[in-house]
C-alpha cells in the first residue's frame, strides 16, 4: 500500500488517477492488480472535508494498492500520469 | 410424468480423499443424536445448518486462525460483517469505545453514526498520539479500544504493544483491524490485542474476487462472536470461502506460494516506499509529490516488514 498527496488538491488527484494506464481506478485493495482510489470521493466519502483533515486525509491524497505488475512499469505509469495531469 | 425424490448425498456419496477442500453447498445436514445435543447447547460445535457452521467455511477459518496465531477464528460475510459482529458481541448498552480517528470510512460510519444511535458512547483520537489515547481511555470507563494496524488510507502505523497496555490497564479490550498490515507483517494477538478482524476480501484473498471477513482471537470470545453471526446472519457463503475456478477462491485453495505473492509484493513495496516517495528518490520531483514525513511509532521491534523507525508510510 502507498498513499501520497499531490499538489493541487483532490481535483488534481482525480486527474492524475485518470491518466494512469496500468493502475485501475477502483476501490478495494490487496489484489494482484494495482488499484488506485482517491479517498475523498470513495472510501472516505462520508467524512466532511474538516473531518478528513482531522483524520489526516490530506486534500489531494491518492491511495494505491500495488499489484504484481513489474515495479518499473508502475513507477513509469505514475510518473507519466503526474506529468500528463499538468 | 416421472415421479421421484430429490437426490440426497448420502445415497451416492462415495468416500473420497480430496486434495482441495470441497465446497459443501448443502444448507442442511442429516440430524443425529450429536446434532440434537448440539442444538440444545447453542449449536456452535456440530454441523447441521450452514448459517451456524459449514465445513468449507471452517477450512478458511482454520487457515486464517493459523496465520494470525489465534486460538480460534470464525469467518463472516464481509470485513464490515466481522467488525460489526465483533463490536455488537463485545459491547453492552452504555459501553464506551475509544477508537482511532484514522479508520476506513464505513468503519467510521459504524463508530460515529450508528453506535451512538444504538446507545454506545464513542470517542475518536489520533491513532499516533499515545497521550491522546491515554487521556481518552482515562476519561471514562472504557470497554473497547479500536484501531487499524495500518490505517486506511493514511497508512499510519499504530503502536499496538503500547495500545494493548493502555487498554488492558483500564480493563478494556483491544480490537485491531489487521486488513492492511496482514499477518505476514504483524500478528496483533502476539502483541497484546484481544481480537483481530479482517476484511478477508483484501490481501487474505488477494484476487479481488471474493467478499469475506474473519474474526480471530481467544476461543471464548470467538465463540461469543459465533453466537452473533448466527443471530445477525453475517455468515460466509461456502462458495465465497472456496470457489473452484482458478481465479476465485479464498485462502484454503490457493497454494501458499501464490497466496504469498501479493502479500510479499505489498509489504516489500511498503518497506521501500516509506522514507521517500519512489517517484522522487534521487531522480526528479514531479509536482506535488515529495518526501515522507516521520510521524509514527517505532515498529521495527515487532513489524516484519522493515518499516524504518519513526516513520509512517505517508508520502507528502
Amino acid at each position: 500500500m502507498v498513499s501520497f498527496t499531490v499538489a493541487g488538491g483532490d481535483q488534481r488527484a482525480l486527474q492524475v488517477m485518470r491518466k494512469l494506464e496500468i493502475g485501475c481506478e477502483a476501490t478495494s485493495l490487496g489484489g494482484v492488480e494495482t488499484l488506485v482510489s482517491t479517498p475523498f470521493n470513495s472510501s472516505h466519502f462520508s467524512l466532511t472535508a474538516a473531518e478528513r483533515r482531522a483524520a489526516r486525509i490530506d486534500d489531494g491524497m491518492v491511495r494505491v494498492s500495488c499489484g504484481v505488475e513489474p515495479s518499473e512499469l508502475l513507477i513509469a505509469d505514475f510518473l507519466q500520469a503526474l506529468d500528463a495531469a499538468g | 410424468m416421472i415421479e421421484g425424490r430429490p437426490a440426497q448425498s448420502s445415497r451416492f456419496n462415495p468416500p473420497t480423499r480430496p486434495v482441495v477442500p470441497p465446497i459443501h453447498q448443502s444448507v442442511t445436514y442429516f440430524l443425529d443424536d450429536d446434532a440434537y445435543k448440539d442444538i440444545q447447547a447453542g449449536g456452535l460445535d456440530e454441523i447441521w445448518y450452514s448459517r451456524f457452521r459449514n465445513p468449507t467455511v471452517d477450512v478458511a477459518a482454520e487457515e486464517i486462525r493459523s496465520l494470525e496465531g489465534a486460538a480460534a477464528a470464525f469467518m463472516t460475510a464481509s470485513g464490515m460483517g466481522a467488525i460489526a459482529t465483533t463490536i455488537l458481541t463485545l459491547l453492552r448498552a452504555g459501553d464506551r469505545v475509544v477508537a482511532a480517528r484514522q479508520v476506513y470510512g464505513d468503519t467510521r460510519d459504524l463508530l460515529v453514526r450508528d453506535l451512538p444511535a444504538w446507545g454506545f458512547d464513542v470517542v475518536q483520537v489520533d491513532a499516533l498520539d499515545l497521550d491522546a489515547w491515554r487521556a481518552a481511555v482515562a476519561a471514562g470507563p472504557t470497554r473497547m479500544v479500536y484501531v487499524e494496524t495500518l490505517a486506511n488510507p493514511q497508512l499510519d502505523l499504530a503502536d499496538l504493544p503500547a495500545l494493548a497496555e493502555i487498554a488492558h490497564a483500564a480493563g478494556a479490550l483491544l480490537v485491531v483491524d489487521n486488513t492492511f498490515a496482514t499477518p505476514y507483517s504483524v500478528q496483533p494477538l502476539a502483541l497484546g490485542a484481544d481480537v483481530v478482524v479482517h476484511s478477508a476480501t483484501k490481501f487474505l484473498n488477494g484476487h479481488s474476487d471474493v467478499i469475506a471477513g474473519v474474526v480471530a482471537g481467544r476461543f471464548d470470545q470467538v465463540r461469543e462472536v459465533q453466537r452473533r453471526v448466527i443471530t445477525l446472519g453475517t455468515c460466509l457463503d461456502p462458495h465465497a470461502a472456496c470457489r473452484p475456478s482458478s481465479c476465485g477462491c479464498l485462502v484454503p485453495t490457493r497454494p501458499r506460494a501464490i497466496w504469498h505473492l501479493p502479500l510479499l509484493r505489498a509489504t516489500t513495496w511498503c518497506g521501500s516506499g516509506t522514507r521517500r516517495c519512489p517517484a522522487t528518490s534521487g531522480q526528479r520531483s514531479p509536482a506535488g509529490c515529495c518526501a515522507v514525513t516521520a510521524t509514527g511509532p517505532a515498529p521495527e521491534r515487532w513489524c516484519r516488514s522493515r518499516w524504518p523507525a519513526g516513520t509512517s508510510a505517508r508520502c507528502r
